[in-house]
């Protein structure tokens, strides 16, 4: 799986959650999970989490790779999920 | 009156405080503020987070003669009608200081607490919980939400009804995630960890991995969630067989869609346990350990409190009737408002009135049905007043009107937002607005713009039709 595959299934994934309303029209690897982004709340937040582990099978350590920063952004959280493929 | 109370020994990202370490913790702030606030003021206010400084912090206010209103960390809900009395001293941890400069904003006086290793060590134990009453912010039914003044031995019989209801033994291990600044979450949590002498497990964000690490531990006996926590560890992905759910795990907060129930029992063995209760009212009714296995039921009403259904509670309740749900109650609040400054309580001879509408069962187990206001619980579990949404949002320069309606959702509901705009919709710009005013919770998902509200002949706005407008699929148009 490369870079932009991981990216545009991690996008579909948000989009779902977050709905066509909270969508943006341009997405990419910059926009952000929360505000000014796809407007997630900590409640949808959780969902991205557990929908990426069901579609990467990946498992999540809540203290080392849930940081803050880490979901900050469709990168930011794309670079998690890449390093716990490689794990 | 209340016994003698111990801090909670606390868990909290891996680390472990015993409950010295926190009474310890306490007792230095306790003199501090003892020297700070002089002479003790009649209300104090403080952001009580799910970490152990703030609760250590918070626990140290509770053994002062002053009233604690608690907050949440976030500045856009410390709105109250009526309002936090101007230059109320705000309590901040020192990690809280950034809150320093939204507190002047609200006419609070911020005071910042000393770094925990700067202060003498206090007087140890403190008489924890003397404080004469707590205030919880209520969601209310008009407007912004209003401060609920209970008494706290009313608080703490609640506590104590809850674990002999759910068999909560000494020293047990409580999760809580609930965010302890709400009444439910200060009862499910804190009140109870203090009350059973056990420990807490603090998160500041439910986070199934840690929840799940928690039951495996099979340190912990009681867990409040909410109907999404429970669809969410009821469907994640899990590395293995499932843990064992503590003894007691119990649904608030909302209704609990009998497909979450099975497959949550599947998954750990057995069903959350509904509870009802209010923040005016702690806990009225809950389901006990071998209930028969209802889960559209709230259970029976505790120990001392009784419910009524219909428009007079003064009359006996027909079983098998529907309406609105009243309640007596040895833990009601005093009443709304401040020190000094307390409304009369509304009541009919002892009965509260809910906003609630519900129909019991022969055996006295309460079925939630609906609401007689125009409030929803949301999926994260808030009560969510659309009066409060929509007076924000009319805030926003472009808005002329709006309609804020519960939309449908799989454990509760999201908030839509039907909007008139003079100019036209940016949804962008109303997102940024809602962000500003009001919390995360409170936010709309879905905003949608008409050309005008839809009005039934009375003029009323009609909220089936908003709802359908919202939830039908329809060309984006946020941005």
């Amino acid at each position: 799986m490369n870079d932009d595959e991981i990216v545009a299934r991690v996008i579909a994934l948000a989009a779902r959650i977050a709905g066509p309303e909270r969508t943006p029209d341009e997405v990419g690897p910059d926009t952000p999970l929360t505000e000014e982004g796809f407007w997630l709340d900590s409640v949808a937040l959780v969902e991205v989490i557990v929908a990426c582990e069901a579609e990467f099978f990946v498992e999540f350590d809540s203290e080392e790779d849930l940081t803050t920063g880490a979901l900050e952004s469709i990168g930011s959280l794309v670079t998690v999920i890449e390093r716990k493929l490689a794990e | 009156m209340t016994p003698p109370l111990a801090p909670p020994a606390s868990l909290f990202k891996g680390r472990s405080w015993s409950s010295e370490e926190m009474g310890a913790m306490a007792a230095g702030w306790r003199a501090w503020i003892v020297r700070t606030l002089v002479p003790p003021p009649p209300l104090v206010a403080i952001p009580l987070a799910n970490r152990p400084d703030s609760v250590a912090l918070f626990l140290a206010l509770t053994a002062g003669p002053s009233v604690v209103m608690v907050l949440s960390e976030d500045p856009r809900t410390w709105r109250t009608s009526p309002p936090i009395p101007p230059h109320t001293p705000l309590v901040l941890t020192p990690e809280q200081h950034g809150l320093a400069a939204s507190a002047e904003t609200c006419g609070l006086r911020p005071v910042i607490a000393p770094d925990r290793g700067a202060g003498a060590a206090g007087e140890n134990p403190l008489s924890l919980f003397s404080l004469p009453a707590l205030i919880f912010a209520s969601s209310g039914t008009t407007g912004l939400p209003k401060p609920a003044y209970k008494a706290t031995p009313g608080m703490f019989r609640s506590a104590a009804a809850t674990a002999e209801l759910q068999g909560v033994p000494r020293g047990a291990g409580i999760i809580g995630v609930l965010p302890l600044s709400t009444n439910y979450g200060f009862l499910s949590g804190l009140a109870l960890a203090t009350w059973v002498g056990g420990r807490l497990a603090l998160l500041e964000r439910f986070d199934h991995r840690v929840v799940l690490a928690h039951f495996a531990s099979r340190e912990f006996h009681f867990f409040s969630a909410t109907p999404l926590m429970a669809d969410i560890l009821g469907r994640c992905p899990l590395d293995g067989p499932a843990p064992p759910a503590p003894a007691a795990v119990i649904s608030s907060a909302g209704h609990l869609p009998p497909a979450v129930f099975r497959s949550f029992k599947s998954r750990f063995g057995e069903g959350p346990r509904g509870t009802y209760g209010s923040t005016e009212g702690n806990l009225v009714c809950a389901v006990r350990p071998g209930d028969p296995e209802q889960p559209d039921r709230v259970g029976r009403p505790a120990p001392g409190v009784e419910v009524r259904i219909g428009d007079d509670p003064r009359r006996e309740s027909l079983t098998g009737t529907s309406g609105r749900v009243w309640y007596s109650s040895p833990w009601y609040m005093e009443g709304y408002g401040f020190p000094g400054e307390l409304a009369p309580r509304e009541e009919i001879e002892g009965w509260y009135p809910t906003s609630d509408l519900g129909v019991l069962d022969a055996a006295g187990a309460l079925t939630l049905l609906g609401r007689v206001d125009e409030c929803f619980k949301t999926q994260a579990g808030y009560l969510v007043n659309p009066a409060e949404v929509a007076m924000a949002l009319r805030g926003h320069p472009t808005v002329v009107d709006v309609a804020v309606v519960p939309l449908h959702a799989s454990t509760g509901a999201s908030i839509g937002a039907l909007v008139v705009t003079e100019g036209g919709l940016d949804p962008a710009s109303l997102r940024r607005h809602a962000a500003r005013v009001l919390p995360t919770s409170h936010q709309p998902q879905v905003i949608r713009e008409a050309s005008a509200l839809p009005r039934m002949t009375s003029g009323k706005v009609d909220r089936a039709a908003c709802i359908e407008l919202l939830e039908a699929p329809a060309p984006r148009l946020a941005s």
